[in-house]
C-alpha cells in the first residue's frame, strides 16, 4: 500500500474543516488543518503536503494571497479552492480566478462529497 | 267708462264729434235768435228805411239850397257892400234857390228889395208866409226842417210843399232863412225811385191826413178821407195808426201787412203797405241765408275738427304702431317720425332719444356678453354653471370638447350625471351640492373623475355660489383644471421613486445575501457533508437513509434560495447584447423548477431551436421568474401546470385582432400560462399598475408586473393578458427580432 498522501485543510469555519478532515480521513487521506491563510503557509512550510484545499474568503489572509504564497515556497503545490460564494467573486469569473492564482479546482459549497472524493482522487492520482 | 278704457283716438273722435255737434247747435241757436230778433226788427226798420228816405231827400234838398243861397246871397252881398257885415243881409230872408226848383219866393220888403240889387232884374213871384205855423216853428226852432200843407202854385201850375229852415251858427246868430218849395211831382219821381225796391208802396200823411207823398199811383185824392171806395178796415189803419203799429189785412184779395211810424219833427206819419210775400220774401231771405251760414260752419267745424284731431291722432297712431313694432321686434334701429312740433312731436324726439340710448346700451351690452362669452370660450379651464339644484345651465367650449357632446344635450341636464367617481356614483351628489351651497365655495378639490364619456380625468374643481341682489344663492359656478397630466407625471415620478427604492432594497438584500452567502454555503457544505456520512455509515436499507436524502435536498435547496436572492439583488445593468432568447427562456426554465414547489409541473414548448435578439438577460431572467413565480401564486394549494411556449411570429399590415397595437415587423412570441384561478376584467385593467397586487398584504411588493411591462416595453417589445376564470392565465411577451424599429 502506497504511503497515504497528506492534505492540508485551510478554513475558517471549525465545524467544515471537521467536517472535510473526517470525510477525507475515511477515504484514507493524512489531513492537517489549519484555520486560516497564516497558519496554513506556515504549516505547510513545516510540513509540505500532496494537496491544499484552501477556502477562499478567510480573515486574516484570504484563498488567493495564501495561494500566491504558497506557490512561492513550491511552485508545484497543488491547491483546491472551495468557497461559499457565487460562480464569481467581485464580478471575476471562478474561471478566471483558477488562472490567475493557480488553482487547479474551484468547488462551490455545498458540494457533494463524491464530487470532492472524485476531485481529490484524480489529482493526486 | 270710456275716458278709461277708450283708445286716445276714439275719445279724440268723440270729441270731434261733440266739438261739431256743439257748434252746430250753437250756430242752429244763434241762426234762430239770430233770426227771430231780426224778423221783429225787418217788421219795423222795415218801414222806417222808407221814412227815412223821404226825408232824407227832402232835408236834402233843403239843405242844399240853403247853403247854396247863402253862400251866393252872402258873397254877392259882400261884393256889393264892400264887405261890410250888415246884419240886415243876414237877417234878410231868404228864399229858395235851386235849379230843380225854379220856384223862388223872397220873404219881406226890404229883403226882396235888396235881392233884387244883387240879382238884378229877376221876375220873381212873391208869397207872404210870414203868418204860417210851419214859419213860425222854423223861426222858433233853429237847424230844423219844417214843412208846410200841400197846396197849389198857381204861378207853376202844380202842387207844391213849402219848406222852412233857420239856418244858424255855433253862436246862434242867424245865417239866414230858408224857404222852399218843392213840387210834389218832384218829390213822387224820387219816391219812385224807392218803389223800384219793389218793397210795397208809401204814403206820408202830414197830421191832417193830407197825402203829403206816395209812390201809389192810382192814389189821385189830395186827402185819405177822399179816397174813393177805400177799404174802411184800411181806412181806419190809417187814420188810427200809431207809432211802430203794424197790421195785417186783406187788400185786393192779397195779404198785406200794413205798418205806421211817425216822424215828430214833421208831424208826418208814414205808411208801408206790402204784400204778405213781399214783405217775408227778405226774411227767409236771411233764414235761408243763416241756413247756409250754419251749414257751412258746420262744413268748416267738421274739416276744421278732422284734421286738428287728425293732427292728433296720427302721430300718436303712427308712434303707437313704432312703439309696438320696436316691442314686439326688438328692432331697436326703428326710428319715430316726428310729425309735429307740439307734445306728441317731442314725446316721439324723447322716444326716439331713448331708443338711440336703448340702442347704444344694447350695442355695449352685446359688446360686453361676446367679450364674456370669448372671455369663456377661449378659458382653457372647464366651466360649468348650474342653478342650485346642480341643472347645468351654462358650459363653455372646453368642457364640450373633452366630453364630446352638444350643447343642447347637455344643457339641463344635472351635474351629477357629467361628473362621476371610479364607482360610476355622482362626485357632484345633493349632500355635496348642499354642501358647497353652505360653504359658499369648494377649493381645488382634486379628484378622479370619469366624465360623459366615462373617460377618466384627473380634475383640480373649485365652484363658488352665484349669489342674486338678494344675497340668495343662483346658482353655483364650477372651474375645473385638467390635471391628467400633472398626475400622470406624479404618478410615474411615485413609481421611479419606488423602484428605485425598490432596487435600493434589492440592492441592500443582494449586499446582505453576499455577505451571509458564504458562511451560509459553508454551514450548507457541512450539514450536507455529515448527513452524507451518515448515509454512507448506515445500510442502504435503513430507514434513515430518506430522511437523511430530505436533509440533503432541503439544505441544497437552501443554498439555491440564497443563490436565487444573490443573483436577483445583483446590480442589474440595462445594456442589450445579441443573445440567444431560446437558451436564455430554457436556462431559466431549468431554475424556474428549482424555485416552484415540486407539485407544479413546468411544460416547455420549443417552437425554434436558436433566436438571436438584442436585449439585457438579467432584465428578461427577471421576466420569466416573475412570471412563472406569480403563476404559482395562483394555483389552488400550489398544484398545477405552467406552459412556456417559444415561437416566432411576423405581425403584418394590419396586424392581429388579439393583440392590437402592435407595430407590424417580425417578433419573438414568448407564453407563459397557468392553469390558475384566472383574472377578473377589473383586474387586468390594472394588473401591471404598480404596486397593485391581489396578494394578502406582506406577500406581494405590486411591482412584479409593473416590472415586467416596462422591461417589455424597454425592449419595444408589448405584452397582453388573457385569461378566463377557473382557465387560467396566459401572458403574452412579443419582442422584435431585430433591433431596429420598423421605419427606421
Amino acid at each position: 500500500m502506497e504511503t497515504a498522501k497528506k492534505i492540508l485543510i485551510i478554513d475558517d469555519n471549525d465545524d467544515f474543516r471537521s467536517m472535510l478532515n473526517k470525510m477525507l480521513s475515511r477515504t484514507g487521506y493524512l489531513i492537517t488543518e489549519a484555520e486560516n491563510g497564516v497558519q496554513g503557509v506556515e504549516e505547510y512550510r513545516n510540513h509540505p503536503v500532496d494537496l491544499v484545499i484552501t477556502d477562499l474568503f478567510m480573515p486574516e489572509k484570504d484563498g488567493t494571497e495564501t495561494a500566491s504564497e504558497l506557490k512561492q515556497i513550491d511552485p508545484q503545490v497543488k491547491i483546491i479552492a472551495v468557497s461559499g460564494g457565487g460562480a464569481r467573486i467581485a464580478n471575476v469569473d471562478f474561471e478566471d480566478i483558477m488562472f490567475e492564482y493557480g488553482f487547479l479546482r474551484i468547488l462551490q459549497k455545498p458540494f457533494r462529497s463524491n464530487e470532492l472524493k472524485a476531485v481529490v482522487k484524480e489529482l493526486l492520482s | 267708462m270710456i275716458f278709461r278704457s277708450g283708445t286716445v283716438k276714439s275719445k279724440l273722435l268723440s270729441l270731434q264729434a261733440l266739438l261739431v255737434v256743439s257748434i252746430a247747435v250753437v250756430n242752429a241757436l244763434a241762426g234762430y235768435f239770430i233770426f227771430s230778433k231780426y224778423l221783429s226788427f225787418a217788421q219795423r226798420e222795415k218801414l222806417e228805411e222808407g221814412t227815412a228816405s223821404m226825408v232824407i231827400i227832402a232835408s236834402a234838398f233843403v239843405r242844399d239850397c240853403s247853403y247854396q243861397l247863402v253862400n251866393l246871397v252872402i258873397n254877392e252881398a259882400v261884393k256889393k257892400y264892400n264887405q261890410s257885415h250888415n246884419p240886415l243881409v243876414l237877417q234878410a230872408h231868404f228864399s229858395t234857390y235851386s235849379s230843380r226848383f225854379p220856384v223862388i219866393s223872397f220873404l219881406g220888403n226890404k229883403g226882396v228889395e235888396e235881392v233884387k240889387n244883387v240879382f238884378g232884374d229877376v221876375s220873381f213871384n212873391f208869397t207872404d208866409y210870414s203868418g204860417s205855423s210851419f214859419y213860425r216853428e222854423a223861426r222858433d226852432i233853429p237847424n230844423k226842417v219844417y214843412v208846410s200843407s200841400l197846396r197849389f202854385e198857381k204861378l207853376i201850375g202844380s202842387y207844391v210843399l213849402d219848406f222852412a229852415y233857420q239856418h244858424t251858427d255855433y253862436f246862434d246868430d242867424d245865417l239866414g232863412f230858408v224857404l222852399a218849395s218843392a213840387r210834389v211831382l218832384d218829390l213822387k219821381n224820387e219816391l219812385k225811385k224807392i218803389r223800384d225796391n219793389d218793397k210795397g208802396f208809401y204814403l206820408i200823411l202830414d197830421k191832417n191826413n193830407n197825402i203829403i207823398a206816395t209812390n201809389y199811383n192810382k192814389l189821385s185824392a189830395r186827402n185819405i178821407e177822399e179816397f174813393p171806395d177805400v177799404d174802411p178796415l184800411l181806412l181806419r189803419s190809417l187814420k188810427n195808426g200809431k207809432k211802430d203799429f203794424i197790421e195785417s189785412l186783406q187788400l185786393d184779395g192779397q195779404k198785406c201787412v200794413i205798418s205806421t211810424s211817425f216822424l215828430e219833427d214833421l208831424h208826418w206819419k208814414i205808411i208801408n203797405i206790402a204784400p204778405h210775400l213781399t214783405y217775408y220774401a227778405s226774411l227767409r231771405e236771411l233764414r235761408n241765408s243763416n241756413l247756409i251760414i250754419a251749414l257751412t260752419v258746420l262744413v268748416v267745424g267738421v274739416m276744421l275738427t278732422y284734421l286738428i284731431a287728425k293732427s292728433i291722432t296720427v302721430p300718436i297712431s303712427n308712434l303707437e304702431k313704432i312703439i309696438s313694432d320696436v316691442s314686439s321686434s326688438q328692432d331697436m334701429s326703428l326710428r319715430a317720425h316726428v310729425e309735429s312740433q307740439d307734445e306728441l312731436g317731442s314725446l316721439a324726439e324723447s322716444f326716439n332719444r331713448m331708443l338711440d340710448r336703448i340702442e347704444t346700451s344694447q350695442q355695449e351690452i352685446t359688446e360686453t356678453k361676446n367679450y364674456l362669452n370669448s372671455i369663456i370660450k377661449h378659458m382653457t379651464d372647464f366651466m360649468i354653471v348650474t342653478d342650485s339644484n346642480g341643472t347645468i345651465t351654462v358650459v363653455n367650449q372646453n368642457v364640450l370638447k373633452a366630453n364630446d357632446i352638444e350643447e343642447d344635450v347637455l344643457i339641463g341636464k344635472n351635474i351629477s350625471e357629467l361628473m362621476k367617481n371610479q364607482n360610476g356614483e355622482p362626485i357632484f351628489d345633493d349632500a355635496m351640492l348642499r354642501q358647497i351651497l353652505e360653504s359658499g365655495f369648494l377649493h381645488q378639490a382634486e379628484s378622479e373623475v370619469y366624465n360623459w364619456q366615462n373617460k377618466r380625468q384627473f380634475l383640480s374643481i373649485s365652484a363658488a355660489v352665484l349669489k342674486n341682489v338678494y344675497d340668495d344663492a343662483e346658482g353655483i359656478v364650477f372651474i375645473a383644471q385638467d390635471i391628467s397630466q400633472r398626475k400622470k407625471a406624479e404618478e410615474k415620478q411615485f413609481k421611479l421613486e419606488q423602484e428605485l427604492q425598490q432596487a435600493r432594497k434589492l440592492e441592500a438584500i443582494g449586499t446582505l445575501a453576499g455577505g451571509i452567502a458564504h458562511d451560509f454555503n459553508t454551514l450548507i457544505g457541512t450539514i450536507i457533508g455529515y448527513a452524507e456520512m451518515i448515509s454512507a455509515d448506515l445500510p442502504e436499507t435503513s430507514p434513515l437513509q430518506d430522511d437523511l436524502a430530505t436533509i440533503i435536498k432541503v439544505s441544497e435547496r437552501a443554498t439555491t434560495l440564497v443563490r436565487q436572492i444573490r443573483e436577483f439583488s445583483k446590480p442589474k445593468d440595462s445594456v442589450k447584447h445579441e443573445i440567444d432568447v431560446v437558451n436564455l427562456v430554457k436556462n431559466n426554465i431549468n431554475l424556474v423548477r428549482t424555485l416552484v414547489p415540486s407539485s407544479v409541473v413546468v411544460e416547455e414548448d420549443y417552437q425554434i431551436g436558436e433566436q438571436i435578439i438584442f436585449a439585457n438577460e438579467d432584465q428578461l431572467n427577471q421576466i420569466l421568474i416573475n412570471l412563472c413565480t406569480n403563476a404559482v401564486d395562483v394555483m389552488t394549494d400550489q398544484k398545477g401546470t405552467i406552459r412556456v411556449k417559444l415561437a416566432l411570429i411576423d405581425i403584418t399590415g394590419d396586424g392581429m385582432a388579439d393583440y392590437p397595437g402592435v407595430k407590424p415587423a417580425g417578433y419573438v412570441w414568448i407564453s407563459v400560462a397557468d392553469d390558475g384561478w384566472g383574472i377578473t376584467p377589473e383586474i387586468i385593467e390594472r394588473i401591471f399598475d404598480p404596486y397593485f397586487t391581489t396578494k394578502e398584504t406582506g406577500k406581494g411588493s405590486g411591482m412584479g408586473l409593473a416590472v415586467v411591462h416596462s422591461i417589455v416595453t424597454s425592449h419595444s417589445g408589448y405584452i397582453f393578458v388573457r385569461s378566463a376564470i377557473h382557465q387560467g392565465t396566459t401572458f403574452d411577451i412579443f419582442l422584435p427580432t431585430s433591433n431596429k424599429e420598423l421605419g427606421e
